[in-house]
C-alpha cells in the first residue's frame, strides 16, 4: 500500500525538510520499518531500545490514533494518510513540604515519587463515616490520597465516639461529613474532601460513584451493602468491602468481572439474625482493624502493589487474635455479574426480613 | 472422618463459646448432623426447612466454598477444616 | 525577550484556574514570533501532577497550524502547587519539542498567579523574559 506520511516540524530535519513523504506497507509496523530504511534518523525516533514504538510518539491513520485502532498492526490502504507526532507532556514535582510529609513512603522503592503522585491523583469514595469509615479515611488522608469522597447522612451521637475516630466530643449533634472534613483537613491539607451528606440510594449512587476511582464500603447494614455492590459493578469500579460483628471482622475486595458481594452472599440474613451494634454491642477496635485493612487494600490498588484481597475473604477473630482466609470467586449464576445477568440497573433494596432483596429475580 | 469446625462469633452461644469444635462425617451433610447432635439448634441456623444451606451462610471446606464443590455432599477427610462464615454487616 | 499580548496570559491563567486542581495544558500557535491563537487542550492524564496533550487535540492543533502556516510558538501548562519553573519531568519530556517556548502558569499563590516562559533545549533551561503588551504593535503593559 502507498500512503502519505505527515512529518511534523520537530522531525522535518530528519526527512530532508519534507512535510510529507511517501510510505509503503500493509500495516503501520511495515510502514515504520520501511521509513527506517529511507530515513534512519527518523526510524531511530520511532523505535526504542526494545524495538517498540516509544510511548511518547503518537501515530495516526486517517486522523485516528492507532491505539484506538489495532496498534502497529493497523492495516493501511492506498491513499491513507499517516501522521507521526511526538507527544507533548510534562508535570510538576512534589513540593518540598510534600516530599518531607510523605518521605516515609516515598523512600520505599515500590512507592517512590511516582507512587506518591498516584496517591495524590487518586479519588476514593468512602461510604460511611462511622466505625469502618473513620480509620479508613484517616489513614488514606495521611497517605496523601488526593481526593476523598465521604458519604454519610447522619449526625454524630455520643455513643458513636467509642469507635468513630474521625469525630470528636464537640461534634456531637453535627453532621458527620462536616466533622470528617474538618478532621481530615487537620491531618492533611493536601486532601480534597468532597462531602456527600446523603443516604446512598438507587437515585444517587451511580452519579456519586462515577466521580471516583474506587469505593471503600464502610456501611453498617445489608441494604446499603447490596446497593453499593451493584452500583460499583455497574460502574466498573473496584469495591473494597468490610464488615464487623462483635469480635469478628471480614474484609475483601471485589474487582468487576472477578466476583461480587452477591457471589459471596446471594442473600442477606433476616433482620433478627443480623442485630446492629446498638442491639448487641461492638468492640470499638474491631472496625478499627477492619477499616485500616480496607485502607491498606485501597492503597495497594492505587499503587499496584502486592496481592489484593480480590478472590479471598479475610476473616478476623479478635478473641483468638487470628486471621484466616477463605476463597471467593465469581458465581456463574450470579444475577449481577454471572453468565446470564438479570440485574442491569439499580432497583429496590429494602429487604423484608426473610425474603431475597425485593425487585430482583432470585438466582 | 473427624474434622474441625470453625464456629463464627454469632453461633458460639450454641457451642458453649467454643470457636472450634470437632465433628464427624464423611460428607458435609453428615458433619452438620454430627454438630447438631452435640450442639442442639446449630443445624437450624445453617440449613433451611428443606435441608439446604441458607443463602446468607457460607460453609467452606479447607477454604473453598462448598457451593463450588459438591454442596452438602462435599466429601470430608480426616483433618479437614470446615468453616462456617455468615455475612456480617456491622460497621 | 518574547513579546506576547496580555490577553493570552490572561487566557492561560483562566484555563489553569478552570482545570485546577488538575494541570491544564495547551499550545500557542503563530508565526514570526507573534502568537496568533491560543489552543486549550485536554490533559489526557487528568492529573494534578502531570499533563499530556490528548493525542486527538495534538493532531487537530497541528493540522490547523499547518494549514495557516503557523508554528508552535509556545506550549503552556500549569503547576497547581509548585512554582512556575520547569520540573525535571518537564525538562526530560521537552526533548521532542525544542523549538517552542515553555510557558508555566503557577497557581501556588492563588491570588497572584505567575506566568513565566523558558527555552528547554538539550536538557538546559533558560528563562525567556516576557514583554507583555496590550496589542501586538503597542507598548508594554506596565507591571502591577
Amino acid at each position: 500500500m502507498t500512503v502519505t506520511v505527515y512529518i511534523p516540524a520537530p522531525f522535518r530535519r530528519l526527512t530532508g525538510n519534507c512535510t510529507y513523504v511517501e510510505g509503503h506497507g500493509q500495516t503501520v509496523a511495515e510502514l515504520l520499518d520501511e521509513l527506517k530504511t529511507r530515513y534512519p534518523a527518523l526510524g531511530d525516533m520511532l523505535q526504542n531500545e526494545a524495538g517498540e514504538l516509544p510511548t511518547h510518539i503518537h501515530i495516526y491513520v486517517n486522523n485516528q490514533e492507532i491505539h484506538s485502532l489495532q496498534g502497529k498492526a493497523t492495516p493501511l490502504n492506498d491513499g491513507d494518510e499517516v501522521a507521526v507526532i511526538p507527544a507533548i507532556a510534562g508535570g510538576q514535582d512534589l513540593t518540598p513540604e510534600q516530599t518531607l510529609r510523605y518521605s516515609r513512603q516515598i523512600m520505599i522503592p515500590q512507592v517512590g515519587s511516582a507512587g506518591q503522585r498516584k496517591l495524590l491523583d487518586a479519588k476514593v469514595l468512602i461510604v460511611g463515616a462511622g466505625g469502618l469509615g473513620s480509620p479508613a479515611a484517616v489513614y488514606l488522608a495521611a497517605a496523601g490520597v488526593g481526593t476523598l469522597g465521604i458519604v454519610d447522612s447522619d449526625e454524630l451521637e455520643l455513643s458513636n465516639l467509642q469507635r468513630q475516630i474521625l469525630h470528636h466530643t464537640a461534634d456531637v449533634g453535627r453532621p458527620k461529613v462536616d466533622s470528617a472534613q474538618e478532621t481530615i483537613a487537620r491531618y492533611n491539607p493536601d486532601v480534597r474532601v468532597i462531602p456527600h451528606r446523603v443516604r446512598l440510594t438507587s437515585a444517587n449512587a451511580m452519579e456519586i460513584i462515577a466521580q471516583y476511582d474506587m469505593v471503600v464500603g464502610a456501611v453498617d447494614n445489608f441494604v446499603t451493602r447490596y446497593l453499593l455492590n451493584d452500583a460499583c459493578y455497574l460502574a466498573g469500579k473496584p469495591y473494597i468491602d468490610g464488615g464487623v460483628f462483635l469480635f469478628e471482622g471480614q474484609a475483601t475486595v471485589f474487582i468487576p468481572g472477578r466476583g461480587c458481594y452477591r457471589c459471596l452472599f446471594p442473600a442477606p440474613p433476616p433482620a433478627e439474625l443480623a442485630p446492629s451494634p446498638s442491639q448487641v454491642g461492638l468492640l470499638g477496635v474491631l472496625p478499627g482493624v477492619i477499616g485500616v485493612i480496607e485502607a491498606v487494600e485501597a492503597l495497594k490498588l492505587i499503587l499496584g502493589l502486592g496481592e489484593s484481597l480480590a478472590g479471598r475473604l479475610l476473616i478476623f477473630d479478635a478473641l483468638a487474635m487470628e486471621f484466616r482466609q477463605v476463597s471467593t470467586r465469581r458465581d456463574p449464576h450470579c444475577p449481577l455479574c454471572g453468565d446470564a445477568p438479570t440485574i442491569h440497573e439499580l432497583g429496590d433494596y429494602e429487604a423484608s426480613p426473610s425474603s431475597p432483596l425485593a425487585g430482583h429475580h432470585e438466582a | 472422618m473427624t474434622v474441625t469446625v470453625r464456629i463464627p462469633t454469632a453461633l458460639r452461644k450454641l457451642t458453649a463459646d467454643q470457636d472450634r469444635v470437632p465433628a464427624d462425617g464423611g460428607s458435609l451433610s453428615e458433619c452438620i448432623d454430627s454438630l447438631e447432635a452435640s450442639y442442639l439448634g446449630l443445624k437450624e441456623r445453617l440449613c433451611d426447612e428443606a435441608g439446604e444451606i441458607r443463602r446468607f451462610v457460607n460453609i467452606y471446606v479447607n477454604g473453598e466454598d462448598v457451593r463450588f464443590l459438591q454442596g452438602l455432599a462435599s466429601p470430608l477427610k480426616d483433618g479437614d477444616e470446615v468453616s462456617i462464615v455468615p455475612a456480617v454487616a456491622g460497621g | 525577550m518574547f513579546t506576547i499580548e496580555k490577553h493570552y496570559i490572561d487566557e492561560m491563567i483562566a484555563h489553569a484556574r478552570q482545570e485546577a486542581p488538575l494541570e491544564c495544558c495547551g499550545v500557542l500557535g503563530g508565526r514570526d514570533g507573534r502568537v496568533l491563537k491560543l489552543y486549550q487542550a485536554t490533559n489526557a492524564e487528568h492529573s494534578r501532577y502531570c499533563y499530556n496533550i490528548h493525542s486527538q487535540d495534538l493532531l487537530r492543533i497541528n493540522r490547523e497550524c499547518e494549514e495557516n502556516g503557523w508554528q508552535f510558538l509556545g506550549i503552556y501548562h500549569s503547576h497547581t502547587d509548585s512554582k512556575a519553573y520547569p520540573s525535571p519531568t518537564d525538562v526530560h519530556l521537552a526533548a521532542p519539542w525544542p523549538e517552542p517556548l515553555y510557558f508555566i502558569v503557577s497557581l501556588r499563590d492563588a491570588d497572584n498567579p505567575e506566568v513565566r516562559a523558558f527555552r528547554i533545549r538539550d536538557g538546559e533551561v533558560t528563562e525567556e523574559e516576557l514583554e507583555i503588551v496590550w496589542h501586538a504593535e503597542g507598548p508594554p503593559v506596565p507591571p502591577p
